[in-house]
């Protein structure tokens, strides 16, 4: 293994915070509002009689599980992957310990420390921790294998240090009995038992060496909190999804508001219509477009001032059109393209109609600035006076 | 407790997949209200245009209504006759032979500019005739009509095969122009 978690975690810890004092606690009743007040700044290390720590592999249970909260189950051995879990340490803790504490302190567990501590040795060592209390002392072995926690064995022994001999030769009694049973293994001693002078023979006593770092790990108390922690980063996901959503919805929804007030504000007054628009457009095109009908005067008087230049000619009517070819039938049959026409009555000469009249059409077609050409020509005789005439219908094409 | 622990990972796991879930769908119904909200935008400065152009057309909406004469005062023949006004170019005529030939939508470059076209004609004539005190003033009268927007004027005959008639002409495809009542 590259990386050992183990050490990544005590200097990540011994970086950053270095331990405060520990305040060992092995029964609720050292748990009351002076003594919390006394260990204000200690870290509270739960042990001995509050706790009870059992590898899954033995089966063994408190007597009275009621009284305990079963905690997470803490690995035997450190692997990045934690996938081969073929045992476990399972511990209990007091709950009226924890109800003590509730509210004041976090309790750390001493087994915690010892097996972290256990973790790091690279020989076989077997740790005995454990605590005095008034009359006897709870003794906490653990054995480790190759960086793996392999037995665990509290004991109870009804000495103290303060009968120094018989406590002594307790223990004596239990390293050789444990070395017997582990050849080849390092024996310590760790606090909070005491060093005794006769022991040094025996064991190794490594002080406070497993305490030197805070091991906080998750703690089941039982109450609320857990529940709480449990939530904790769920409902900070959920939660940070649900602002997500309603940010972007609110925000959406403002956009969307400040759009359709705007165009209230603007839809106000005429309804819009953009077909007006284009109708009006049309109507303003066609009040704009010049009629051809406003030619029609002109032409006229253009022709009737011409045909005023010929003696003797008797105008009768004159056809203005803009429309050639409609509404024709009135003067006679005009060519469709013809948009003039008049009539006139003029004395017949002693020489041919045509060749009369070709002269004055050339001299007329000069003036209007227009193509002429006889229609129809009729000769009539006034019969009072029998004075003849010629009435002739001449139509043409007048360009602007 | 494991289950406890499972439980924490399952609950981590599918809060994930909640906000997840919550953000994709936020996103996406962020971007539907901003696409409502953009065509709501688009159809804003749409309206704001044709307000302004509404506004450039504010003279042509008094022009219109200045040049032609409303529909709804148009009921019978002397109406419009008096629609017509032939009087106020100096041409005389008689109500009395009036006759309505078409009623006629009025369409320009194939649109319908809202407006009707009413053709007139005078009983046993071509077209409607009008009288003037001279030649000169007939022409001048014509030339008068034919200049109002609101005429439409074909064809003029002007004289007579009669000597001793009075200064006429035949106004031929003469029609008032009437707009639609809004």
């Amino acid at each position: 293994m590259l990386i050992d978690p183990v050490a990544l975690n005590a200097m990540f810890w011994g970086l950053v915070r270095r331990s405060p004092p520990c305040w060992f606690v092995s029964h609720a009743d050292q748990v009351n509002t002076e003594s919390l007040a006394e260990h204000k700044i200690d870290d509270v290390v739960l042990c001995g009689q509050a706790v009870f720590a059992a590898l899954q592999s033995s089966g063994l249970m408190p007597a009275r599980a009621d009284d305990y909260f079963e905690q997470p189950q803490r690995p035997t051995q450190r692997r990045l992957l934690d996938d081969k879990k073929d045992d476990a340490l399972r511990i209990w803790v007091a709950r009226d310990a924890l109800q003590r504490l509730d509210g004041h302190k976090r309790p750390l567990l001493a087994f915690d420390h010892y097996l972290l501590w256990g973790f790091q040795q690279r020989i076989n060592t077997i740790i005995i921790g454990g605590i005095e209390s008034k009359y006897e002392t709870n003794l906490e072995i653990m054995v480790f294998e190759q960086r793996k926690l392999v037995a665990v064995e509290e004991r109870i022994v009804p000495v103290t240090s303060r009968n120094t001999l018989p406590f002594a030769s307790e223990l004596i009694r239990i390293i050789s009995d444990e070395k017997l049973r582990w050849k080849g293994f390092r024996v310590v001693l760790s606090a909070p038992l005491p060093m005794l002078p006769e022991l040094a023979d025996s064991v190794e006593y490594i002080d406070q060496a497993a305490f030197k770092h805070r091991v906080r790990e998750t703690i089941n108390t039982g109450s609320l909190p857990p529940l709480g922690r449990v939530l904790r980063w769920p409902a900070a996901i959920a939660i940070t999804g649900i602002l997500f959503y309603c940010a972007a919805l609110g925000l959406g929804w403002q956009q969307y508001i400040a759009a359709r007030n705007e165009y209230r504000a603007a839809a106000h007054g005429e309804p819009f219509n953009p077909e007006l628009l284009s109708l009006l457009e049309k109507q303003r095109h066609f009040l704009d477009t010049p009629q051809p009908q406003q030619q029609l005067s002109q032409r006229a008087r253009i022709i009737a001032s011409a045909l005023s230049s010929v003696d003797h000619l008797a105008v009768k009517r004159i056809f203005v059109t803009h429309q050639a070819g409609a509404g024709n039938s009135t003067l006679g049959n005009l060519t469709a393209d013809a948009n003039i026409a008049f009539t006139v009555d003029i004395p017949a000469a002693n020489i041919t109609a045509l060749e009369q009249i070709q002269p004055i059409l050339a001299s007329l077609s000069k003036q209007m600035g227009a193509d002429l050409r006889l229609d129809t020509q009729r000769e009539k005789s006034d019969s009072a006076t029998g004075f003849k005439s010629l009435h002739l219908l001449i139509e043409g094409v007048m360009h602007d | 407790m494991i289950e406890q622990l499972r439980n924490t990972k399952l609950l981590i796991g599918g809060s994930l997949v909640i906000a997840g879930l919550l953000v994709m769908d936020g996103y996406q119904t962020y971007q539907s209200i901003s696409a409502k909200t953009e065509q709501q935008v688009r159809i804003t400065v749409q309206l704001n245009r044709w307000k302004a152009a509404m506004r450039s057309m504010q003279p042509t909406i008094a022009d219109w209504g200045k040049n032609i004469q409303s529909a709804d005062q148009v009921k019978d023949l002397l109406s419009v006759y008096r629609a017509l006004n032939l009087e106020s170019a100096g041409l005389a005529s008689s109500p009395d032979v009036l006759l309505l030939s078409k009623i006629e939508r009025l369409t320009f470059e194939g649109s319908d500019l809202h407006a009707t076209i009413v053709w007139a004609t005078s009983a046993g004539k071509p077209g409607v005739m009008v009288t003037a005190p001279s030649y000169s003033q007939l022409i001048e009268g014509i030339n008068r009509l034919a200049t109002r927007r609101d005429i439409k004027l074909g064809s003029v005959i002007i004289g007579s095969e009669d000597e001793h008639s009075v200064p006429q002409a035949v106004l031929l495809g003469l029609g008032v122009i009437l707009r639609d009542n809004k």
